[in-house]
């Protein structure tokens, strides 16, 4: 080995810039938006294929604009896998446009050692290099300790070169894409429990939450949204769903108590009712037709709900759960619309 | 009367310098290991390079002459050895030649091929196969030699009289831990004795722990915080370091 002088080498590093999220202002509802601590710029409205969409609708839907989907491998499977084929096209190996798509994907089987079999169908179903935002779902108030160990798997199997991206590698064989983004890139969770939700709020292991919001059912409001810093730029990503529904039916449908003439919402209204709340950034919906995407859409430039809006279809959720009496409610506080 | 007694000692020691002696022969060297007991740790560390050498004979691993010199560079980096001539002093300081520094650097280097070779496939199946073996806890301990005194210590803290960190700087008679509050430090569960780790498996984040028996004493603990497992460079290096070991004592044990 020669042993000659060495080159003084320079100490200081020369630190990447990191690109920062762009934030869109405060006011109005911009359709596209970065998703909470995430580098993933979402559309405001998702779909997920509860609906059973087709996989046309689907496309088309990502021709209007609409990037973010939500697909499930294993819970209503039978529904979802009407959208594969889209998926397929728009996810699947080869795709020119996979870097345009997020790819949401949904396990409910609520156990570590089972991740890597979920994940796997779903990148066999699909034939993907990676997905954006993988979702432990379902977490009811029984799933605290299950939830917890999901969890502790995160930073095994988030981003590049970790455990799970190597050994999906091995079963699905290598791509640059998989290599670049990992096998998933972030972790979701779908809360039915909103105590649950909250002790998560702050976790680094979870970086989207989606929970159950409508008039109807507003305790997201104080447990989840109204707790997050809208000016954080670490805050989670927020999704929302079952924005249209309740157990006491559809929300579109006007309670039998209001009064004729009054404003009955409609749907577009109903997600824009959830997106008009503190740090949400998706409504995911279960739109099944070109006339449902074409309406959704349209309903997004008129901004957020105001707080006269706002407050009436909170008492107008209460109507339909039977929750206030119609005498009770004082006349200024209706909004009569033809 | 202390000036009496010490004034001849202190007189001898001037009168009679440390002798001047010859650089040690390897052979003095040898001798000085067998007599202090040294001579198995260090002969079985040659016999490990020995095997090292066959396997990779075996296995055709060979170091090519860019790699030895990009390490030996950053070795001498590291060292701060910038120039030659501060190269070649240290060198001497260590009593070794350019040849001999040269050997440690391809052993190096064949060592982790070697390594990499055998078991850098069988880390992500040996980690996810266990994975709980890989989780950390950060905790304190106040450890005492009797049973009353450990359940005062308990009780007080758990009635937070005092802090943690106090108790541990009066009472614990773990070196080092009493000395920093009682913190241990991070520590993979796996590698803690079968009392502590079953009695900090699964306790919340601040919780005392009541006094825990084991061959030196009783500990009274608390988690500091948990990490999950996670399979990052650090924890890859060590899998292959344990999946290595595991590899040269079962050589070893063909051998003998």
């Amino acid at each position: 080995m020669q042993i000659a002088d060495l080159p003084l080498r320079s100490t200081s590093n020369s630190d990447s810039v990191s690109i920062l999220n762009q934030r869109f202002p405060p006011s109005g509802l911009p359709f596209y938006r970065k998703l909470g601590r995430t580098d993933l710029t979402v559309s405001c409205l998702g779909i997920g294929g509860g609906g059973a969409i087709s996989s046309e609708d689907t496309l088309y839907a990502f021709d209007r604009g609409l990037n973010y989907f939500f697909y499930s491998s294993d819970l209503h499977h039978f529904l979802y896998r009407s959208m594969s084929g889209g998926l397929k096209q728009l996810c699947g190996r080869g795709s020119s446009v996979r870097d345009r798509v997020i790819l949401a994907t949904v396990t409910y089987i609520k156990n570590p050692e089972v991740a890597l079999s979920a994940i796997f169908d779903q990148f066999a179903e699909l034939g993907i290099d990676y997905i954006d935002i993988l979702f432990w779902g379902w977490i009811g108030s029984r799933d605290a300790s299950a939830f917890t160990d999901c969890l502790h798997l995160s930073n095994d199997l988030r981003g590049a070169n970790t455990v799970y991206q190597r050994t999906i590698e091995k079963m699905v064989g290598t791509s640059e894409r998989l290599k670049k983004m990992g096998a998933v890139r972030y972790i979701g969770a779908s809360f039915h429990d909103l105590d649950l939700a909250n002790q998560w709020l702050d976790s680094p292991l979870l970086d989207v939450v989606m929970v159950r919001h409508n008039p109807a059912h507003r305790s997201a409001q104080r447990q989840v949204f109204n707790c997050l810093d809208a000016q954080n730029p670490q805050r989670p990503g927020v999704s929302t769903f079952k924005s249209t529904g309740s157990h006491s039916g559809v929300l579109w449908d006007a309670p039998a108590s209001l009064p004729k003439g009054c404003w009955i919402p409609n749907v577009p209204d109903l997600y824009r009712y959830s997106l008009s709340q503190n740090c949400v950034d998706v409504c995911l919906t279960g739109m099944r037709s070109r006339s449902e995407i074409d309406a959704a859409i349209a309903g997004i430039p008129q901004g957020k709900l105001t707080p006269a809006e706002l407050d009436y279809l909170d008492l107008y959720g209460d109507l339909h759960r039977d929750r206030i009496n119609i005498a009770d409610i004082s006349p200024e506080k209706l909004i009569y619309r033809p | 009367m202390e000036t009496m007694t010490e004034t001849p000692t202190k007189q001898l020691a001037e009168k009679v310098q440390p002798p001047k002696v010859e650089p040690a022969t390897d052979e003095a060297i040898a001798n000085y290991l067998r007599y202090t007991c040294k001579m198995a740790e260090i002969a079985a560390l040659a016999e490990r390079d020995t095997a090292i050498l066959k396997a990779c004979e075996e296995l055709k691993i060979v170091i090519s002459d860019e790699e030895l010199q990009a390490t030996g560079d950053e070795f001498r980096v590291k060292h701060k050895l910038l120039t030659a001539s501060e190269t070649l002093a240290w060198l001497e300081k260590q009593r070794i030649g350019p040849e001999d520094w040269t050997q440690g650097i391809r052993m190096q280097l064949l060592m982790q091929k070697l390594k990499e070779r055998l078991f850098l496939d069988a880390i992500d199946a040996h980690y996810l196969t266990n994975r709980e073996e890989y989780q950390r806890v950060a905790f304190s301990q106040i450890m005492v030699a009797e049973l009353p005194v450990a359940l005062q210590i308990a009780q007080t803290l758990r009635a937070e009289k005092v802090s943690f960190a106090a108790m541990a700087i009066e009472h614990s008679k773990a070196y080092p831990s009493s000395q920093h509050g009682g913190f241990v430090g991070i520590r993979f569960l796996s590698s803690l004795v079968p009392e502590i780790k079953q009695a900090l498996a699964g306790i919340p984040e601040g919780e005392i722990i009541a006094p825990v028996k084991t061959n030196l004493g009783y500990h009274i603990l608390r988690v500091e915080k948990w990490f999950p497992p996670s399979l990052n460079e650090s924890v890859r290096a060590e899998i292959l370091e344990v999946l290595f070991q595991g590899w040269l004592i079962s050589n070893a044990g063909d051998r003998s």
